[in-house]
């Protein structure tokens, strides 16, 4: 009797769930997005999605597509997307944003807020700016991979672990936003029109059967946005995104290369950590890179005084690869003070060592700054 | 049918668990707002309280819980002492029902209205508050293995990156701040009253050796007080400035920043964890409001359905959306909800108190003198 008083209870439940309105979109009804690329064009954002098709088996995709709506908001787009095609936006999935470089301009944070009020967005979405329209980039065939958006995210997986491409998520770009000069930067996306990859070693492309010249694009990650608050302020190169990887990534991959003047010196990095120490009174902030590294490969014409067995090159290269790295660290610390931009936020650093009296510092403490890099290299 | 007791394991992992979830879902984002950096300091504040609140209630239940009251005092004492614990009970879960609904509206499902979950969280709430104190015991038990899974997988594929410097200075703008934040969060401050209906008693399937070894009780509240300064500590390395964008902690922290990858993310440990832990806190606060109303000759399970009728009215029609409850949460009504909170299990304690000095003095009036 008391069993059938459970069940009772759990189907009133039910009963009263499902009619108090439960909106059951099955899968072939969901548009999943993998990628979204928003530019801001003519005072309107225009919100692209790559979205994978579902099949009519429920159990797998049927294919790719890109879709692209314009709307006052992302959200008011991105409704468009659903309604043109008869499918609901499903954003869960997504863990790429590209923002164009025309929105980046001064809208980027304003273009985050969806991102921020949207639940089912990950905040480790990674996020990028795109040289041109991020729409073209989106829906751009790349050589190696039928899907853009997962290519950059493997891209970005395994080279973010470079020295060469600076990794950024959404979470990571809201904490610099609220730090006290909002410094932020964002790995920019060209594209890089690419021969056809010859398969298996035969004369026939991997493209289309139908022989057509399509073009095929790979991508390109080493420059960076740098920003400030709402405002891009300057392209950083190749050098500023290693400074800035040297010092806020882990990195685990990448080649460092070093000319003497007889020889070129190729390293890899086999692990690499930095981090920043603080001397408000002094305005000094002191970085130390610890650095391991192997001997990968020498170029040089003439034989050389040691041996393939000998692991550490003489001291006067050592000292070339640490002011390689020295030169990228402060490159990129000058390169943004000059645009008034704080990229390492020394002031959070000065800030958190010397509490409330910083405040009677502060004032010009980005001209007043200075930096200094120590390299702890090893040799493997 | 006697569904208070529980064993001394169990009633420490509720201790262990119970601050974990309405403390770390948007409160962190609320308190950021004002304190920023020293939120951990506002934590700890709030744990101090809690485990003074705790001292007085594990007292309490080690003299029979609030039930002995009515033993030894009579019933109106007892409803005196009871009846405001219902009150606060009910607006509790109330706003708590509001926050893991929101929560699981917004999160698990897509297009589904807040009444649909709130009846299931309510219906399985009060599932598990009808089967009492043991049931309660069972799932903290079973829960407490989610705990191992979701460090596991975090720390295999969790991208987890703490900036110390973000929780620095500490304290940097004087203690207004984190008198603010604490003073707005003090509707949440006590989550341990709903154990003064709850007798421990010991667990017969361990050996009599283990029975009374190990303080569960202690190693559970300071593990707890830990693990909440803790977690705050972590979240202030982790978002910095931006911690007020953040409207649920553990979903975001507690599963290791989320792991990233092609397909989606692995986020379910944590989801998992805090989802089965409010819905134990949810089960017994209508635990407690149920031995209240049923204490008067009201079947249990009746007085069940209606503590989670009521409760499923109020969170429905006052707090729809979680900004309502949260409105309701900071107002005067906190200082009420925290007195009631504070006096309650003090003066049970110092009543058994009297009453079990009385005991031994007319028992053993020698030793009593001495």
């Amino acid at each position: 009797m008391k069993r059938q008083y459970k069940w009772i209870a759990f189907l009133i439940g039910f009963i009263l769930m499902f009619t108090l309105g439960v909106e059951i979109t099955p899968l072939s009804e969901r548009a999943i997005v993998a990628g979204l690329a928003i530019d801001y064009v003519d005072d309107a954002f225009l919100v692209s999605a790559q979205i994978l098709l579902p099949s009519s088996d429920d159990s797998k995709s049927s294919g790719i597509a890109v879709s692209s709506a314009e709307g006052k908001t992302i959200g008011e787009a991105l409704a468009k997307i659903s309604s043109e095609t008869s499918m609901l936006v499903a954003m869960s999935h997504c863990n790429l944003i590209l923002l164009g470089e025309e929105l980046i301009k001064d809208k980027a944070y304003v273009a985050l807020d969806y991102m921020i009020r949207n639940a089912y967005l990950s905040e480790n979405a990674l996020i990028l700016t795109t040289e041109g329209q991020a729409k073209e980039i989106l829906s751009a065939k790349t050589a190696y991979s039928d899907m853009t958006s997962f290519y950059i995210q493997r891209e970005l997986m395994v080279y973010g672990n470079y020295k060469e491409a600076v990794r950024r998520n959404v979470k990571e770009y809201l904490s610099s936003y609220y730090t006290h000069n909002s410094a932020n930067w964002l790995t920019k996306v060209k594209m890089i029109e690419a021969e056809k990859p010859q398969m298996g070693g035969s004369s026939e492309s991997s493209g289309s059967s139908s022989g057509e010249s399509e073009k095929v694009y790979v991508f390109d990650f080493s420059s960076c946005a740098v920003i400030r608050g709402n405002d891009y302020v300057f392209e950083g190169n190749e050098e500023v995104i290693s400074g800035i990887n040297f010092l806020y990534s882990k990195l685990n991959k990448g080649d460092i290369i070093v000319s003497d003047g007889h020889a070129t010196y190729c390293f890899y990095i086999i692990k690499s950590n930095g981090d920043l120490s603080f001397e408000p009174d002094n305005y000094t902030a002191k970085a130390n890179v610890k650095m391991d590294v192997i001997l990968k490969e020498i170029i040089s014409d003439e034989p050389l005084p040691f041996s393939v067995s000998d692991v550490e090159p003489p001291s006067e290269v050592g000292e070339l690869v640490k002011n390689y790295v020295k030169d990228c660290v402060l490159t990129a610390f000058e390169t943004s003070r000059a645009n008034d931009v704080d990229i390492f936020d020394l002031y959070g650093g000065f800030y958190g060592k010397k509490g409330k009296k910083w405040l009677e510092l502060e004032s010009g403490y980005l001209e007043k700054s200075q930096m200094q890099v120590e390299v702890d290299l090893k040799f493997f | 049918m006697e569904n208070s007791y529980i064993t001394k394991r169990q009633y420490g992992l509720i201790i262990f668990f119970i601050p974990f979830v309405f403390k770390f879902s948007v409160l962190p984002s609320i308190l950021s707002e004002k304190a920023a950096r020293d939120i951990w300091l506002v934590m700890l504040l709030i744990m101090l309280t809690e485990l003074a609140q705790l001292i007085f209630i594990v007292k309490v239940d080690k003299m029979g819980g609030l039930d002995a009251i009515k033993e030894r005092y009579g019933k109106i004492t007892y409803y005196l002492l009871s009846a405001p614990v219902l009150a606060v009970m009910i607006l509790k879960a109330s706003v708590y029902t509001s926050e893991t609904t929101s929560y699981a509206n917004s999160y698990l499902f897509y297009n589904i209205t807040t009444q649909g979950v709130g009846i299931i969280v309510i219906l399985a709430s009060s599932y598990i508050a009808v089967k009492g104190a043991k049931g309660l015991g069972r799932i903290v038990e079973l829960a407490l293995w989610l705990v191992p899974i979701a460090i596991i997988i975090g720390a295999l594929f969790g991208k987890l990156k703490l900036t110390p410097d973000y929780a620095l200075p500490i304290g940097a703008n004087g203690l207004g701040p984190i008198a603010i934040s604490f003073d707005s969060a003090l509707f949440w401050v006590l989550d341990f009253s709903p154990l003064l209906f709850l007798k421990i008693r010991e667990d017969v399937t361990l050996s009599p050796r283990k029975r009374t070894r190990f303080p569960w009780v202690p190693v559970a509240a300071i593990s707890s007080a830990i693990l909440m300064v803790g977690l705050y500590l972590a979240y202030v390395m982790n978002y910095g400035g931006a911690g007020h964008l953040v409207d649920t902690a553990f979903s975001s922290l507690g599963a290791f920043n989320v792991v990233n990858t092609e397909i989606g993310s692995i986020d379910w440990p944590a989801i998992t964890l805090w989802l089965s832990i409010a819905i134990v806190s949810l089960s017994l606060k209508l635990f407690a409001s149920s031995k209240v109303i049923s204490s008067n000759n009201v079947p249990f399970p009746v007085a069940v359905l209606l503590t989670a009728l009521v409760i499923i009215v109020i969170s429905q029609l006052a707090f729809y959306n979680l900004e309502k409850a949260f409105d309701f949460a900071t107002s005067f009504v906190r200082y009420v909800v925290l007195g009631i909170e504070l006096l309650v299990p003090m003066t049970a304690y110092v009543l058994l108190d009297i009453k079990e000095r009385k005991h031994q003095k007319e028992h053993h009036p020698l030793e009593a003198t001495i």
